[in-house]
């Protein structure tokens, strides 16, 4: 259980901590960079992972997942432009609080809870992970494939905006999985094209399906850039804002619990944490009034739950391969690109590298903390790079990261065919994610499948191999249940918007004939 | 004015026409060295006649302005008559294609300057002056230079063997 602190000197050799002190840096503006979400962030740095130790690699990736989320909450307090999903609810109340002229107040609360929420978070994942990572022992093929079904239902169902189209981006990236060779007779399939011989590179998909659509949507914004209203940064001391955040500890609190648990449950991801926290901490407050219009409690619980869904989001990753949220689906294709298979053998087999990899996500905690405080003064003038040289910088970036993996510019190819079909899928509701985690769950999914079949024809037979025994029935259940909650889910907010159009025509009727 | 136009980019599409013809060949390529002096001759003298009769330099003016209002000037008054993403796109498109297809034939970093120049020139969202074009370059060249540095010296990249760098 106290294996995390024979590895944590491990962190502070030089270079691991000149890639966390880089990787958080960097992280807290990227993430304060208006459109740059967590996800895109860490997909483009897995190509400069891969030339890296594993350890080292790892640290990268989860001190830019920890900083992107908290310097989302710079542009969505000064702008009103949430840096990502999980920052949604920041805006509520710290938007007014910067346009009340305490600008550097709200960000040293972001910063200052984030940095809470996220330790909790760690720490959740220190003590959960390997506990759960026992009970995956007893895991054979046939549950790890519906392991793996379920990773792709649960971020399909959960994670998209419609059950169906979800389900249907998941099995897409499934069978994209399939091109390239079969892994028991090694038969090439569907490579119609000289660039798909070797079948998708994981990078390629990651990099082309999350930057490429953020890069064309740069390119067409609805509105002018220069039309957002900034904020002077007033100077207030730090140990107000500590003074501050600690007398708002329910919010804290509330923020941090809610955080954990919306972390555990696979595929939530930190926009559900936020906004249930902040729900939940105006609920219980006796200033309810002043929620929306600049409560610091409300930055508080948004940006503590938000960081502290972090940890536990990679608690069900590293143990089940199914993950927390949509980044932590990249964190995955970054731990299989090292040859870390999620599951018990990791902790045994990689102990180094994965205890490694998790102290860094505490100490990157601090930090975050440090640096963001004292770069958040200065973070507004990253606000001002247009977008269109975040574009352009990006699409080149993407180039480099993916053609630098195996110097193949069919993987380049691909990459660009995938970010392009994705941008105009993104147009008709289809969401990434689950593609993402298709084509990475994919080759687990068929292996298993195949083994499976291999050990059910000598003994049980097939249907009761994969459909008989508590633990499949038990996954099967999950893999059901996740699909009709959220079909559930859809139809009840089918339902109140319908209510919602009725009783506005209604008012309106009523307001004419006033 | 039209006609002249019409006149030379014909007189163009010939000498491509022929250019064509006498490189995709199977077998006596050297008979066809002549021929292919020849056809890059007439596309000398298209072009010629394109900037002197066709008015090219006013042309491209215009066309210019069309592209910027047809891109941009519609955009931020949230008029719904702007033109859909997927045609604004449209040369973004062509410039990301042309850098997958010529970079390992013109260079790596060179076609990757040209994007990252084209995109922001394309893109911006006030008419480019000779002022805005220099920051651009300059923008460009730093970004790429920092690419050059991560990828070439430190992650010791190999890059495609090229024309250029």
């Amino acid at each position: 259980m106290l294996d995390f602190l024979l590895y944590l000197p491990e962190v502070f050799t030089p270079w691991n901590f000149l890639i966390l002190v880089l990787g958080t840096v960097g992280g807290l503006i990227l993430g304060a960079t208006p459109g740059l979400s967590p996800t895109m962030a860490v997909a483009l740095l897995i190509p400069f992972t891969f030339h890296m130790e594993p350890a080292t690699g790892l640290i990268l990736l989860g001190a830019a997942y920890t900083a992107t989320v908290a310097g989302g909450a710079v542009s969505a307090i000064l702008l009103a432009i949430p840096g990502a999903p999980a920052n949604i609810a920041t805006t509520l109340d710290g938007h007014p609080l910067a346009k009340q002229g305490k600008a550097t107040a709200a960000l040293h609360y972001c910063f200052l809870s984030s940095f809470v929420g996220g330790v909790i978070g760690v720490l959740v994942l220190i003590f959960f992970t390997p506990t759960l990572s026992g009970w995956a022992l007893g895991f054979g093929p046939s549950h790890l494939f519906w392991v793996a079904i379920l990773g792709v239902t649960v971020i399909g169902s959960l994670g998209s905006g419609s059950v169906v189209k979800g389900l249907f981006a998941g099995f897409v990236g499934l069978w994209v999985s399939t091109i390239g060779y079969d892994p028991v007779l090694g038969v090439e399939r569907f490579a119609y094209s000289d660039h798909l011989a070797g079948g998708v590179n994981i990078i390629a998909a990651l990099v082309g399906l999350f930057a490429i659509p953020q890069v064309l949507s740069m390119l067409t914004p609805d509105v002018l850039p220069g039309g957002v209203k900034k904020f002077a940064m007033e100077s207030q001391s730090l140990l107000t804002s500590i003074g501050d955040t600690l007398r708002a500890w329910k919010a804290l609190l509330i923020g941090s619990v809610v955080g954990v648990f919306v972390g555990l449950i696979p595929g939530a991801g930190g926009q559900i944490a936020g906004l249930v926290a902040y729900d939940q901490t105006k609920k219980m407050s006796p200033n309810k009034a002043r929620f929306g219009h600049g409560e610091p409690a409300g930055v508080i619980a948004a940006e503590s739950a938000n960081n502290a869904m972090v940890g536990p989001s990679l608690v069900p990753l590293l143990t089940l391969s199914v993950p927390g949220s949509p980044t932590a689906a990249v964190l995955l294709g970054g731990l299989l690109i090292h040859g870390l298979f999620p599951g018990p053998a990791l902790f045994t087999e990689h102990a180094d590298v994965v205890w490694t990899f998790i102290d860094s996500l505490l100490v990157g905690q601090l930090l975050m903390v440090i640096f963001g405080v004292a770069i958040s003064r200065y973070s507004r003038f990253v606000m001002d790079i247009p977008e269109f040289y975040m574009a352009a910088a990006i699409t080149v970036l993407a180039v480099f990261g993916t053609f630098s993996v195996q110097n193949s510019f069919s993987d380049v190819f691909v990459m660009m065919t995938l970010g392009v079909v994705m941008y105009f899928a993104s147009k008709i509701g289809f969401s990434p994610s689950p593609v993402v985690l298709g084509i990475i769950l994919g080759p687990i999914a068929e292996s298993n499948f195949l083994q499976g079949q291999m050990i059910a024809t000598v003994g049980e037979g097939v249907p009761s191999y994969f459909l008989g025994g508590t633990l499949n029935i038990v996954l099967i259940s999950c893999c059901v249940g996740s699909i009709g909650y959220s079909i559930y889910g859809e139809f009840k907010a089918k339902q109140s918007e319908k209510k919602n159009r009725v009783s506005a025509a209604s008012e309106e009727e009523a307001g004419h004939v006033g | 004015m039209l006609a002249n136009r019409l006149i030379s980019i014909g007189g163009l599409l010939l000498a491509a026409v022929l250019i064509s013809l006498g490189t995709n060949v199977e077998y006596g390529q050297e008979a066809y060295q002549f021929p292919n002096v020849l056809g890059y001759c007439l596309v000398i003298f298209g072009l010629t006649l394109l900037v002197f009769d066709g008015d090219l330099s006013g042309w491209l003016k215009d066309t210019g302005n069309f592209l910027w209002r047809w891109l941009f000037d519609v955009v931020g008054a949230n008029d719904p008559s702007r033109w859909p993403d997927v045609v604004r796109l449209i040369p973004a498109f062509v410039v990301i294609l042309a850098y997958l297809y010529l970079a390992d034939i013109v260079g790596l970093y060179t076609m990757s300057f040209l994007t990252f120049f084209s995109i922001t020139v394309i893109y911006t969202p006030h008419r480019p002056r000779s002022k805005t074009l220099l920051k651009n370059l300059v923008i460009a060249a730093l970004f790429i230079s920092v690419i050059y540095l991560i990828f070439a010296v430190m992650l010791q990249l190999q890059s495609p063997q090229a024309w250029l760098l």
